[in-house]
């Protein structure tokens, strides 16, 4: 009879140690999730604050494409703002869901002045203007391994959330699905883009 | 990234090595002792007791001693490492910066480059002032440790070698260096580079530098035995092979075994053993067009250099190029065998642990780059004339299993002491279809350059190409100097 008891005991001692690891995993990996996030934010912040040199040093050569750099500025005015406002946390979402959009709004503005730097030779071959471009290209990397780093982070945590035993640990302590980032022209990235060469 | 399941294996691992080097170590103080018994027993008719303390006492104090000096030589970790094998460290200075900001004065960047050469550091006040070549390969490993959520390592290169090759070594996260050779950031794509990159940031990932320096101080234990009985060998010219390097003689062709006896430290290499294997190898391999053939071929060379490692273990009772000079008596046979089967069982370790961390690293790259980038860092090895070797580094046989292709340190590709999987497996592993159609094409290519050498040869009327094809390769290979001459010109000239 005593022998029941002290089994017991000791099943009981082992699912709280199983508990307990299995919840610190899903609080670390959460934490690198959101740490992965931040990340993007930083990558985010360093275009912001490449953009107006660039657009300067552009002004010189593009006294016709007034709209093009006026769009930069405003988009990257406006995405800045959005993130140094109070309400950018991970947390949320309708937040983030303007913000990315700003971002997408950038990123296309970013394009079509790249588009431009290419038809004006002179300005192409300027040096500061290569650097900057190169900078711009190197941090647009960096912007693309960040997100890919998150949505990594992402599905580890998810996955460590939803296995079988851990579900009954995330269920009980509220350890809510992270999302992996979704861009709102999922479509239209997936096509290749037509380039009219005429 | 899945860190904790990797630090599990990586314990596990860990352990796995400890464990199998104190099982070689007793292994070998076990038939230390043992022969010495018997000897004591047949020739004095007692066991002296001192004698079998004295010889477990030797071996295990070679083996302590060696894996320790090792440990000490490596306990300044990875930066200590990479100045070991002369690498150039890519220094940003921020020394001045502060005073600069204290003084009012806003660091502005300027286009003209200010880099400061020297024979340990390349510095730069900024990142961006470095040579493109430099920068490229920074931005690369900025962007890779973004991905993989890794602290950046500390950046090296290794100016003088032209082959295509790098590795990853350090004691913890903040020791970490990456060490690449100046012919991978000056041969390889933008593409290549970000998968051979990847593929060290996979090493990080996986805490391989760390074991590769656990690994370091095992096998040095081992070796240390191998080394000094190998120099007591070589004491009073009793290796041939040694000996000959020394002299003019340099007509000899190591193919034939003692080529393959060049797996000790005290002998890098030589240059000369390499080409005559790529030779004879492209003499055999010349006429291949199917991938099958290639496999075969593979196979053949596997179990032919299996059955001469073995042969090595016969190589004392039956080598008869052993000079009689050398102090040769049954003191240091012993040792030399003993020590040969624990340098035999150092690379054994060697080549099983490092195999599998290779084609995981290769995997852990494509995933850091969502692309099959690595796929054309294989390539390019591939195609490079040098390959993956490294030709400037002394000792290079401790650290050959850090890099990321065969250093040309070992048997090469496929044998029992590789120290990595060939470039024909990693290639089929990451994409068996796109290499199955590369490897045709390379031998497509390499049959159309035949064509071309027969065209010529046939064109100048050097002589029977029949004849020419069925021998190897080998330039000094005819008797008459004249053919030899015009020989040598239609190679020089077709290439």
């Amino acid at each position: 009879m005593k022998m029941f008891v002290w089994l017991f005991i000791a099943v009981v001692v082992l699912i709280v140690v199983f508990g307990v690891s299995v919840f610190n995993k899903l609080v670390r990996a959460r934490n690198q999730a959101k740490n992965g996030f931040a990340q993007i934010d930083v990558q985010l912040k360093r275009r912001h604050d490449l953009i107006p040199n660039l657009v300067e040093t552009a002004k010189r050569y593009l006294s016709h494409e007034e709209e093009t750099l006026t769009r930069v500025i405003n988009a990257r005015n406006h995405a800045q703002s959005l993130q140094d406002s109070t309400k950018h946390q991970p947390d949320s979402l309708e937040h983030m869901a303007l913000f990315a959009k700003a971002e997408g709004m950038l990123s296309k503005a970013l394009g079509k002045f790249s588009a431009v730097v290419e038809a004006y030779p002179e300005l192409k071959a300027d040096s500061m203007i290569k650097e900057l471009m190169d900078e711009l290209t190197n941090t647009e990397n960096r912007i693309g391994f960040a997100r890919q780093h998150y949505n990594d982070s992402v599905m580890f945590y998810n996955n460590d959330r939803e296995v079988f035993p851990n579900n009954l640990v995330s269920t009980t302590f509220g350890f809510r699905p992270l999302s992996p980032l979704v861009f709102e022209d999922r479509k239209l990235i997936a096509q290749a883009p037509v380039v009219d060469m005429g | 990234m899945d860190f904790f399941a990797a630090q599990r294996s990586r314990t596990q691992r860990s352990l796995l090595l400890y464990g199998l080097f104190f099982l070689i170590v007793f292994a070998h103080i076990a038939v230390a002792l043992g022969v010495m018994a018997l000897l004591l027993t047949l020739f004095t008719g007692g066991i002296y007791h001192w004698v079998l303390i004295l010889v477990a006492v030797w071996t295990i104090g070679s083996f302590v001693v060696g894996s320790f000096l090792e440990y000490r030589r490596l306990k300044a970790g990875g930066r200590a490492i990479a100045q070991r094998v002369g690498a150039v460290r890519l220094f940003i200075d921020h020394s001045q910066d502060t005073w600069e900001h204290s003084q009012g004065v806003a660091h502005q960047h300027q286009p003209v480059s200010k880099v400061r050469f020297s024979a340990r550091q390349i510095a730069v006040r900024d990142e961006r002032d470095f040579p493109p070549v430099y920068r490229r390969y920074y931005e690369i490993a900025q962007q890779l440790a973004i991905a993989s959520g890794l602290r950046m390592p500390i950046l090296y290169v290794l100016p003088e070698e032209q082959g295509i090759n790098g590795f990853v070594a350090g004691r913890h996260s903040q020791d970490m260096v990456l060490v690449v050779t100046q012919g991978a950031l000056d041969k390889l794509s933008d593409e290549a580079l970000y998968g051979l990159i990847g593929h060290e940031y996979g090493h990080i990932l996986h805490g391989d530098a760390t074991f590769n320096l656990q690994l370091m101080v095992v096998l040095a234990g081992l070796q240390l035995l191998y080394d000094w009985s190998d120099s007591i060998n070589n004491f009073g010219s009793g290796y041939k092979v040694s000996y000959q390097n020394t002299q003019q003689n340099k007509q000899q062709n190591y193919f034939d075994g003692s080529f393959n006896d060049a797996v000790n430290q005290s002998n890098p290499l030589p240059q000369k053993a390499i080409d005559s294997h790529a030779r004879s190898t492209e003499a055999q391999t010349a006429n291949f067009t199917t991938h099958s053939e290639w496999v075969a071929h593979w196979q053949n060379q596997s179990q032919s250099q299996q059955s001469s490692a073995k042969s090595q273990s016969r190589w004392l009772q039956h080598n008869d190029k052993f000079n009689s000079q050398a102090p040769r008596n049954i003191w240091t046979l012993l040792i030399h065998g003993l020590s040969f089967s624990s340098m035999a069982s150092a690379q054994l370790i060697k080549h099983s642990f490092n195999r599998e961390r290779e084609l995981l690293a290769d995997a852990t790259s494509v995933q850091l780059t969502r692309s099959p980038a690595i796929m054309e860092t294989l390539k390019a090895i591939h195609r490079n004339a040098l390959g993956s070797r490294l030709t400037g580094i002394a000792d290079i046989n401790g650290l050959s299993h850090f890099f990321f292709a065969s250093s040309g340190a070992d048997l090469g590709d496929v044998s029992w002491f590789a120290t990595h999987p060939s470039l024909a497996e990693r290639m089929s592993a990451i994409n068996a279809n796109a290499y199955h159609d590369f490897a045709v094409q390379v031998a497509k290519e390499k049959r159309l350059n035949q064509q071309k050498i027969k065209e010529i040869y046939e064109q100048r009327c050097l002589g029977d190409w029949g004849v020419i094809v069925a021998n190897s390769l080998s330039k000094n290979k005819f008797a008459d100097k004249d053919i030899n001459n015009k020989f040598n010109d239609v190679i020089v000239n077709s290439t």
